[in-house]
């Protein structure tokens, strides 16, 4: 009986204080920087005159560059996300087997992950245009002597060499854990069926690991989309403009472009394209999750 | 037996060299920050004959280290005992109660892992202003909670799915509130979840500089991102500061990952989402 | 102080809060519990705002002015000249913060979040128009009388002043003396074919001659770009016509010029789109490159480098006409700007009266600060100036200086503007194309 009749303050108490500070920081600002994207505010005038759709058709008429900061995030997150989970996975199959000092192995694979990405950029700056450079000079190696953040393509791969070191990590640990929960009595009954080794591991460990793929892939997916800081130290969008991520695009229209309005209504843009993505996503491992069950 | 021990070998061989490189640029930076700038712009990669102590001294005095590394840990300690304890109890709610406003609140929490911080920004200094939360360490830290909320939520509510309702069920026939139930039975239940959190936030929040960007303006407010940050900028990068000031930055968070490291997978193998 | 209270008051609603969940059980009633939740929140707020109270009590005696300015190397200098200033005047404080990379988007958040500074970096007209809202009109000030032409034309919008002058700055190429002794180059080169010339003899004395910053727009964008709109025969005509529509980049001879001329600079420099500020100054400062773009701001950097190199100052030679090269680009790179809400108002104009008008202030400007003062009836002091800016003020007092008109970009053009710079020295486009690059990116910014 008593358990059935939740009073309305004990909701209150529980999913009261965690209301209060998702609505403080993300939902009240939301709905004001909603409200902004119908306008044409700079962000330091203090008049502020609604212009209607206008944003919105500057971003698809191509008067602002939005959608070619649009592909470039999608190309290099579908490399990230791929490059990101399949070397973490290979890591923790590898320190799932039978090597010493796994802890060690594992500790220094995460290490980068604990450095902030924008302190990061600036590491990887320096490692790009004078590191590599004296590399080149001692191994007289043309690959380390390009001028790697000068081009558009070695500034991609600069920028996917540097996000991958930063994230195998994280994919790392989160595949270990899920390749130790995977019983021994399975693994042991598939190899006296004959199962190889590979065979095994697709079969029956990567089935059984699909809730923590999908975590991985929620996470990369949606850390790749929301590249920023990498971007704004490493590369600043450059060389010319090729390697300006979508959130990049957006604060440098907000704070550096003073087009505060604009800025917002492509950041719905931009939360509208990742909703999809990610949803797609989801419904997709969801499937896939479903079918193994 | 034989042939699957020279396997390992190899493969532990593979697995340093592998290390070597992966770690060769961090030993860059820690080799850098011993050299006066001259070297380290005009010979990046060679190792430095004496160690040059005056940056890490110089360091500790320009960026005024104890005072940024106390705001920092604050802040960071602060928001990521609020995320987990606000994530377990709303997760924990939502899961065993669930209501309409507890459905369209877990909607929006995803939902809310997809939005841009740019667009944040200004709206979020505004909405602080007027709790007068802004440029102070609380308000910092109250940003931080609504932001870590989503992910944190997740994670604990795949943990409350997987513990068994009979421990529940039996604490309320012996007459246990749900105040008591959860601080008593489910926290401590849920704890290598929160472990794991604890740590991936606090990763997370001490590196995070846009935040205290714009809620912790003043110098007295800086933390250690925003410090460091500081000597980088458009005309000149003291790296013979930034580099120390960064290695300085890296040590708490790499202690606190070698002692949880044991409890980071055991948290995620508990928490595990499932289904 | 405050700070600290607040965060007391927020610790101790959360252990308030955490404590309900005991008292939840004991009273065996949880609904009693969220009431006092809120309230320990009130308490909270309660004493932060008795915190603010204190903390404003402690200072209506005196005034503070809060000065956030953009030049950090002047930012000690500038706190001295402060103090000097408050020892006088004791009824008046200040604060003093420099920033370099954040300084517009801290601005802009501080303006947002009430704690607007009593002064500010204006950095031109573009930027005095976006800010003009909060800014005090300072038409009636003793000193806008002196100002420079220069400076009078960047600043004024409407028929208002807006904004204190602080330094003329300029630059052309920055130049290693000694390096050009070694090669022989007797004097530097103001045309093309002296560039040439003077190039090909560092060249054959083993000196690499030249380096630029191409890997980052800012510098392209703002001031190689900047050579082409100075070098048009009327360039604020120009500028208007690019806002209504009547004059255009495209095909434009003098950037058409411009182009090909860069196109030389790059083949002169190694690694030119790998090498940021940072490793242009070192380069330069190391004495292992003889030229590159700079100007009298780069002077403290090269202080810092040694007392080994010797650096000039001298022209950007895009063709042969003697008469039009040999010249340098100087502007006003920075005001101080008045917030119209500040309580400091009457303190802060007389502070600038001060600086400008009275012996003891200009000096202050002159040799603490360093700058080269945009008031006509001052001069700089040769000694702090130091080798770049000696330069720069003789080409000014021989009226050899075009403006600098970067100032009057729409949002965001310097930086396309420098990404075309960028397409057209990679090879990606020719210097037709540059033309219309630049006309395509003023158009997709201007405002309407």
């Amino acid at each position: 009986m008593k358990k059935q009749k939740m009073g309305f303050w004990r909701h209150a108490l529980f999913l009261g204080p965690a209301s209060l500070a998702f609505a403080l920081a993300v939902v009240v600002p939301f709905v004001i920087s909603v409200i902004y994207s119908f306008t044409d505010w700079n962000g330091v005038a203090n008049d502020i005159k609604f212009i209607g759709l206008d944003n919105f058709v500057r971003i698809f008429s191509g008067k602002s560059n939005f959608l070619g900061s649009f592909w470039f995030t999608l190309k290099i997150s579908v490399v990230n996300i791929i490059l990101i989970n399949v070397l973490g996975t290979l890591l923790a199959v590898a320190l799932t087997s039978a090597i010493r000092a796994k802890g060690l192995f594992r500790v220094a694979f995460y290490l980068p992950n604990t450095i902030g990405g924008l302190i990061l950029g600036f590491v990887w700056q320096f490692i790009f245009v004078t590191g590599f450079p004296a590399i080149g000079q001692l191994l007289q190696s043309g690959f380390f002597n390009q001028q790697w953040l000068g081009t558009e393509s070695t500034a991609f791969i600069g920028l996917v060499i540097v996000s991958v070191w930063q994230n195998v990590g994280y994919v790392m640990v989160i595949m270990t854990a899920a390749l130790m929960g995977v019983p021994s009595d399975l693994i042991e009954s598939a190899r006296i069926d004959g199962a190889s080794a590979v065979c095994t591991f697709f079969k029956v460990k990567l089935p059984l690991c699909m809730p923590y793929i999908t975590v991985c892939l929620f996470w990369t997916i949606s850390n790749a989309f929301k590249m920023f800081e990498l971007n704004y130290s490493l590369t600043k969008g450059g060389p010319y403009g090729s390697t300006n991520s979508m959130a990049l695009y957006i604060y440098n229209d907000a704070f550096a472009n003073n087009k505060y309005g604009l800025a917002t209504a492509e950041s719905l843009v931009f939360f509208v394209i990742i909703m999809l993505i990610t949803g797609i996503q989801m419904y997709f491992t969801g499937k896939k999750e479903r079918e193994y069950q | 037996m034989k042939k699957g021990k020279i396997g390992s070998v190899i493969l532990f061989l593979v697995m340093l060299l592998a290390v070597l490189v992966f770690l060769y640029p961090l030993f860059v930076v820690v080799m850098n920050s011993f050299k006066p700038l001259g070297d380290i712009i005009a010979r990046p990669l060679e190792i430095p004959g004496i160690l040059h102590l005056e940056n890490y001294i110089n360091a500790w005095k320009t960026v005024e280290i104890p005072r940024v590394m106390w705001n920092t840990a604050l802040v960071t300690v602060l928001s990521v005992t609020g995320i987990v304890l606000l994530s377990a109890m709303s997760a924990y709610w939502s899961e065993r109660h669930p209501t309409v406003y507890s459905r369209i609140f877990s909607r929006l929490l995803v939902l809310s892992m997809l939005i841009p911080f740019a667009s944040l920004m200004i709206p979020l200094v505004q909405v602080m202003r007027v709790f007068r939360l802004n440029n102070s360490l609380s308000g910092a830290i109250v940003t931080y909670w609504g932001i870590g909320l989503a992910f944190a939520f997740f994670m604990t509510q795949g943990a409350v799915k997987s513990l068994p309702y009979e421990l529940e069920e039996a604490a309320i026939v012996d007459g246990c509130g749900p105040v008591r139930v959860f601080w008593q039975i489910i926290l401590p239940l849920l704890q290598p979840t929160m472990v794991t959190i604890f740590v991936m936030d606090i990763f997370w929040i001490w590196n995070d500089f846009i935040v205290p960007l714009i809620l912790l303006d003043s110098s007295q407010l800086s933390t250690i991102q925003l410090a460091i940050k500081k000597l980088f900028s458009q005309y000149s990068s003291q790296w013979d500061l930034a580099l120390p000031a960064l290695v300085i930055s890296i040590v708490p968070i790499l202690v606190v990952f070698v002692l949880l490291q044991k409890k980071i997978v055991g948290g995620i193998l508990a928490g595990a989402v499932k289904g | 102080m405050k700070e600290r209270k607040r965060l007391l008051a927020l610790l101790l609603s959360g252990v308030m809060a955490l404590g309900m969940f005991g008292c939840g059980v004991t009273t065996g009633s949880g609904d009693a519990a969220p009431e006092k939740t809120p309230a320990a929140q009130d308490s909270g707020e309660a004493a932060g705002d008795k915190g603010a109270g204190t903390a404003d009590a402690g200072t209506t005696e005196k005034k503070t002015i809060y000065i956030y300015q953009l030049k950090i190397q002047i930012d000690e200098a500038l706190k001295n000249v402060c103090k000097q200033y408050s020892e006088m005047h004791p009824e008046v404080e200040f604060v003093v913060e420099s920033e370099a990379d954040n300084y517009f988007t801290s601005l802009k958040t501080k303006f947002t979040g009430g704690q607007a500074p009593d002064v500010f970096t204006i950095v031109g007209n573009a930027d005095a128009k976006l800010w003009q809202s909060h800014l005090e009109d300072l038409s009636d000030q003793p000193w806008v009388a002196d100002m420079i032409d220069l400076a009078k034309q960047d600043i004024t919008i409407d028929g208002g002043v807006y904004g204190l002058p602080v330094s003329v700055e300029g630059y052309g190429y920055m130049y290693n003396k000694k390096l050009f002794e070694q090669a022989g180059i007797t004097q530097v080169p103001t045309t093309l074919t002296e560039m040439k010339a003077a190039v090909d003899k560092l060249e054959a004395a083993g000196i690499s001659p030249i380096t630029q910053p191409y890997m980052d727009w800012y510098q392209a964008g703002n001031f190689m770009v900047n050579v082409g709109i100075a070098r048009q025969e009327d360039p604020m005509a120009f500028l208007q016509g690019l806002n209504d529509g009547s004059t255009t980049f495209v095909d434009n001879p003098v950037f058409l010029t411009l182009a090909d001329y860069l196109l030389y600079d790059v083949s002169k420099c190694t690694n030119p789109m790998n090498t940021d500020f940072n490793t242009q100054t070192s380069l330069f400062s190391n004495q292992e490159v003889a030229m590159t773009l700079g100007g009298n701001w780069n002077q403290p950097t090269l202080d810092e480098a040694g007392p080994d190199l010797s650096a000039g100052l001298m022209p950007f030679p895009i063709d042969d006409d003697k008469e039009a090269n040999d010249m340098l680009f100087a502007g006003v790179t920075g005001y101080w700007g008045i917030n119209k809400d500040s309580e400091a108002k009457e303190e802060i104009k007389e502070f600038f009266t001060w600086l400008s008008t009275t012996p003891e202030g200009q000096k202050c400007m002159t040799t603490d600060l360093q700058m080269i003062p945009a008031f006509r009836s001052f001069e700089a002091d040769p000694d702090s100036i130091g080798e770049l800016g000696t330069d720069l003020s003789s080409y000014i007092n021989q009226g050899k200086v075009y403006g600098m008109y970067h100032s009057y970009y729409p949002d965001g053009f310097a930086q396309a503007a420098g990404e075309a710079v960028q397409k057209l020295v990679a090879g990606n486009i020719d210097g037709a194309a540059f033309t219309r690059e630049l006309q395509n990116g003023w158009d997709n910014l201007k405002t309407e």
